[in-house]
């Protein structure tokens, strides 16, 4: 005999977007369960040891901004942190953190647990429950029960068929052995759900003791650190930290790569899916880059409680003997002892157009999709797309508004976007090369740009958000007394002018002015700055910012004025594109295929020309819009 | 009205001969609209150089070059502006 119970909001999978999906849920006062083939995995980092990095910093902290968990987290089980690209510009700062694995996966799994309304249990979902309307309605598990919802998110992450290959050994598992999901990929099939094959791969962990780090150079981590969460008090995470190691590839690991190419499943053909192009393994990276003598190999330590250590750069699916031959060449690793093998994992998820820019299906009503289960790869990219999709499943459920971040408002507008927009062949990864307007969305102003939504939806406090009220008000305040505070030619200002370069005043200048000079900056000004009260270290790095890049951050701001009014020229749903004439062929088949909302989304579909979009306008104008 | 064509006609004819009308290496740019942005790209890719000239990083730069690219790209149907259909229609009739 099976059961039955009630909830508002079922989640499938508890990896980081499943995890970002529930926790909003829940935070939104709705009864929600949140199932996963094993509790002991949740939050489980299955490959590399850090959060963070290029662009990756840029969503922990837009994931932070809207009141999502993962920043939070990370502060509290960093074992190191770095602040990446300092020497560059504000645009591409970027904060990375290296992990406690075990300490992450627990503190979040304490944080659901803890979590009123939310429910946890380790079941595997096999069928979707669907009424005649092709609305959700529930799921049901493996086991038999049944659990009736109003919304279901799918964030199954890599472990819908998932199989695991080392060399020309298959394991049907999901990561690191554990137990995958076979049911639930012929309900999506059922349910009019088309499914693609993705791979992905992970490096080989190391017995640190047999590692010799004397070969090796030192990475360390960042003196002052930085946190990760707006609302972490920056005292309260100075702490010791270890260290990483950079050492290199040669020509003898190449050699043994290229030997044994017949040996892996890629080349072999055994693998099915269609892999990273940014996340390559070392077997992807000798034959691709023929040219390069070797390859960067950083050595991460996977947490305070293990002797593990992580070998970054390195991910393989060759077999185990021919693993051990090619680790073993590299300077450092002449001695050591693989804890746990390199390999390749295969997994069923979506072609992600199939979804709107709120992440729910368009086939589908009250179904939504975030993670890797929409062909992305990545800790970050998955929480962005869990917090998104769980604040439109509560939105959804509560009959409110949903939201949707454009590629204007942040890196997650611009992650989703090219989702459902793009065509996406291998798994998805952030960069900073695919914003437009990075200059804008810079991790520095995260709070800045999203909290808003946070507090409107429900996830930031009253007490939060006025807060980054106050912070916008101070920095707004003080570039106007800049603007408004002149100095003269003294003697004082000369002395101060050419001590630093800069050439002497022949009239007044407004503090405005000096600053935006090349060889002087809000905090060099403060010298003759009489008037200047204190003011907080964030507030501070804003104004400098806003100043010194005011030319520039205006063309943007220009360049995004731009953009919107073709994003809000939207197209009618009922709109029938073999009926207007002047389209191309292709274009007409990818507008139907791709459906999009709006002019904006239309022109960044592959196969539609400015052409297209032209013929596309002029028929909107003939209908009157 | 059909008035004065002939002497216009002779007018150009003079001029040619005269050696007034240079016809050999330049571009002649029809369009005003068209000369706005040749002109709007001409400063986008002036500031360029200068930001190459001074060192700043590629990130501004490249602020610049999508500007230069996208007016020019106005001109040859490259890029789409929201009102360019309004733009284009203004300036001829289009009939029934």
């Amino acid at each position: 005999m099976s059961f039955e119970e009630d909830y508002d909001v079922v989640v499938v999978g508890a990896g980081h977007a499943g995890c970002e999906a529930a926790l909003a849920c829940a935070r939104l006062g709705l009864e929600t369960i949140i199932f996963t083939v094993s509790v002991n995995s949740i939050a489980l980092m299955p490959c590399n040891p850090n959060i963070g990095g290029s662009s990756k910093g840029h969503l922990v902290r837009e994931v932070d901004a809207l009141g999502g968990e993962m920043g939070k987290v990370i502060d509290r089980t960093f074992i190191q942190s770095k602040m990446l690209n300092r020497s560059k510009g504000p645009a591409v700062h970027s904060l990375r953190a290296q992990a406690d694995k075990a300490e992450y996966s627990k503190t979040m799994r304490m944080v659901l647990e803890n979590q009123e309304h939310l429910t946890i249990k380790q079941a595997e979902v096999s069928e979707l429950i669907l009424n005649q309307n092709n609305e959700i309605k529930g799921v049901k598990i493996f086991t038999g029960g049944t659990f009736n919802a109003k919304a279901v998110i799918l964030c199954t992450g890599t472990y819908l068929r998932a199989r695991c290959l080392c060399g020309e050994a298959i394991t049907y598992t999901g990561p690191n052995g554990l137990q995958a999901a076979n049911h639930l990929t012929k309900s999506l099939e059922k349910a009019g759900i088309e499914l693609v094959r993705f791979k992905t791969g992970t490096p080989a962990r190391m017995d640190g003791r047999t590692v010799d780090y004397s070969k090796m150079t030192e990475q360390l981590g960042d003196d002052v650190i930085v946190p990760f969460s707006f609302t972490t008090d920056p005292d309260t995470i100075q702490k010791d930290q270890i260290k990483c190691y950079l050492t290199y590839t040669n020509e003898n690991t190449h050699k043994i790569i290229r030997n044994n190419l017949d040996r892996s499943p890629l080349y072999a053909g055994v693998i099915e899916g269609t892999g990273p192009r940014y996340c390559p393994s070392i077997e992807d990276k000798v034959v691709r880059f023929a040219d390069k003598e070797k390859h960067q190999i950083f050595i991460e330590p996977e947490g305070l409680s293990t002797n593990e250590v992580y070998i970054g750069g390195m991910s393989s699916s060759l077999p185990e003997d021919v693993q051990l031959e090619m680790y073993r060449t590299v300077p450092g690793l002449e001695n050591c002892k693989i804890v746990r093998n390199a390999y390749a994992i295969e997994y069923d998820c979506i072609n992600p157009k199939q979804l709107y820019s709120t992440l729910e299906f368009k086939n589908i009503k009250n179904l939504f999709a975030a993670g890797q289960f929409n062909g992305s790869s990545g800790y970050e990219e998955a929480a962005a797309q869990g917090i998104v999709a769980g604040i439109n499943a509560a939105m959804a459920v509560l009959d409110r508004e949903k939201i949707i971040i454009d590629r204007s408002q942040g890196y997650i507008g611009v992650l989703i976007d090219d989702l459902v927009t793009k065509e996406n062949r291998e798994p998805y990864r952030m960069m900073t090369s695919r914003a437009e307007y990075r200059l804008l969305l810079r991790q520095d102003n995260a709070d800045l740009r999203l909290s808003y939504i946070g507090y409107e939806v429900g996830l930031v406090s009253k007490e939060r958000y006025n807060k980054v009220v106050l912070k916008q008000k101070l920095i707004d305040n003080e570039i106007e007394r800049l603007k408004n505070t002149y100095v003269g030619s003294s003697k004082k200002v000369s002395e101060f002018l050419i001590s630093n370069g800069s050439s002497e005043l022949k009239s007044g200048s407004s503090l405005y002015e000096l600053i935006s000079r090349p060889e002087l900056d809000y905090y060099i000004i403060e010298e003759i700055d009489d008037s200047r009260e204190s003011l907080p270290a964030d507030v501070m790095e804003q104004v400098n910012i806003n100043i010194k890049y005011s030319g520039y951050i205006e063309k943007q701001i220009k360049q995004v004025e731009a953009f919107k009014k073709l994003e809000n020229k939207k197209i009618p749903v009922d709109i029938d594109y073999n009926n207007i004439n002047g389209l191309r062929n292709e274009a007409r088949q990818k507008l139907i295929s791709y459906n999009p909302v709006s002019i904006g989304q239309a022109s960044r579909i592959s196969g539609v020309s400015p052409a297209d979009i032209s013929v596309l306008l002029v028929f909107l104008k003939s209908i009157g819009r | 009205e059909e008035k004065g064509i002939d002497e216009f006609k002779n007018k150009i004819k003079d001029m040619f001969i005269n050696g007034l009308v240079n016809y050999n290496d330049e571009v002649i740019i029809t369009n005003e609209r068209h000369v706005r942005l040749i002109d709007d790209s001409i400063n986008s890719i002036n500031e360029i150089i200068n930001g190459i000239n001074i060192g700043i990083s590629e990130d501004f730069i490249s602020i610049d070059m999508v500007n230069a690219y996208k007016n020019l790209g106005l001109i040859i149907g490259e890029s789409i502006e929201d009102d360019i259909v309004d733009e284009i229609f203004s300036k001829f009739c289009m009939g029934k």
